[in-house]
């Protein structure tokens, strides 16, 4: 018998096909996705930090060029606020949170209560990059999106879809495309303009046939 | 104390999910985790916190995954080694391959019908965890054998062979159930 030679009859067949379909029962879903929420606004950062020098393989990593105290700081900062600025409810001005967040920590860095000795931040000066790095870019590519998210859910599609005409003047083919995409919908719907939203949302669906938005979009069109 | 010039810093943020795309991925796939768990041996007083767990890991491995491919095998593959795991740990107590209540009856009736659960359940109990996986998600839930082995993070051909040992497992508990029954 060959390794692709199926040793199930047709009886064994039927057999399987009256097993009983195993569901959860009723308000699981909702009260797992709130233990879930409590759970990831308490965790650390999704990822840890490395040095710029240090290559990852992770898009995940919060990357601070320069200062490697610092950067374990900064990222701690970030995880923290990365825990509370996407989950859950409407979503406060990122770049604001990041950065007032930042600056508190770095203070907390500058106490003479760690080991590693100030000369060292001194010994490595910040030096932009003239290039921005992938991670750079998909950081400026979720501001815009998270611009046009927070204007939606203030009920601004106007300011929303100004921000996603930047990022897709900016980021034509940008990893967040998806995304744009499923908010351009739900922005043109906002507006007023049903005919373009369905336009956008065609045109979603054929060039991400397999997106977890899908659903998001086709839920943006219909009727309530 | 001094304030350091932020301006020099590029502040780069984690890429995590957005609340929008993690819920949907959670909304869309939920019970197909939450039936093969359970098709897994995690009892139903287990599976929340298991199911709990496989999401909480794929929040924070989210940059592993890649968006242009189906989020299913990925998920399947952590909710996989989650499952591994608990049941290493529950490797010695009566959970593993408990039952729900309802499904403890004998696997022939009185009059003589097979129950389809039972069978199921009996020969799911008997194979190894590999092919038990393999064979949950071709035959039950009906993923094709490459994202099956992509989500076990195995060759194709060991897949194969791991749902051949599977199905031979079934056939063989199917066949001295019907004999019981005769």
């Amino acid at each position: 018998m060959s390794e692709h030679e199926d040793p199930l009859s047709s009886a064994h067949r039927a057999l399987l096909s009256q097993r009983r379909d195993l569901e959860p029962p009723p308000g699981f879903e909702d009260a797992l996705l709130a233990r879930l929420h409590t759970s990831m606004a308490a965790a650390p950062a999704p990822a840890p930090v490395t040095p710029p020098s240090s290559p990852t393989g992770s898009a995940s990593t919060a990357v601070v060029s320069g200062v490697g105290v610092s950067a374990l700081v900064v990222g701690v900062a970030l995880g923290a606020v990365a825990g509370h600025a996407w989950w859950p409810g409407p979503t406060p001005d990122p770049v604001i949170v990041e950065r007032v967040k930042t600056v508190e920590v770095v203070r907390e860095v500058e106490r003479p209560t760690t080991a590693t000795p100030p000369k060292r931040i001194e010994a490595k000066p910040t030096v932009a990059p003239v290039d921005p790095s992938p991670d750079a870019l998909l950081a400026e590519e979720r501001q815009l999106i998270d611009v046009a998210r927070s204007a939606l859910l203030h009920g601004d599609p106007r300011a929303a879809l100004e921000s996603l005409n930047s990022h897709a003047k900016r980021f034509p083919s940008g990893r967040l495309a998806e995304e744009r995409a499923s908010l351009e919908v739900q922005a043109l719907v906002l507006a007023g303009r049903p005919a373009e939203a369905r336009q956008v949302a065609e045109a979603f669906h054929r060039q991400f046939p397999h997106s977890l938005l899908g659903p998001v979009v086709d839920a943006a069109l219909s009727p309530e | 104390m001094r304030e350091r010039n932020l301006s020099a810093f590029r502040l780069l943020p984690v890429t995590s999910p957005s609340p929008t795309t993690f819920e949907a991925a959670y909304r869309s796939e939920l019970r197909g985790l939450y039936r093969f768990l359970g098709r897994l041996g995690i009892p139903a007083s287990s599976l929340e916190d298991v199911l709990h767990d496989v999401f909480l890991v794929a929040w924070k491995k989210w940059d592993t995954y890649d968006p242009s491919r189906a989020i299913r095998p990925w998920l399947c593959g952590i909710a996989f080694r989650v499952a591994a795991d608990h049941r290493a740990l529950k490797r010695n107590t009566s959970e593993v391959d408990e039952l729900p209540a309802e499904f403890s009856r004998e696997v022939v009736d009185p009059s003589g019908r097979v129950d389809a659960e039972r069978v199921l359940q009996r020969a799911l109990s008997r194979m190894p965890v590999e092919a038990r996986a393999v064979f949950v998600m071709h035959e039950l839930e009906e993923r094709p054998i490459p994202e099956v082995a992509e989500s076990m993070g195995t060759l194709v051909p060991t897949a194969y062979s791991r749902l051949r040992s599977a199905r031979l497992v079934f056939a063989e508990v199917a066949n001295l159930v019907a004999q019981e029954a005769r």
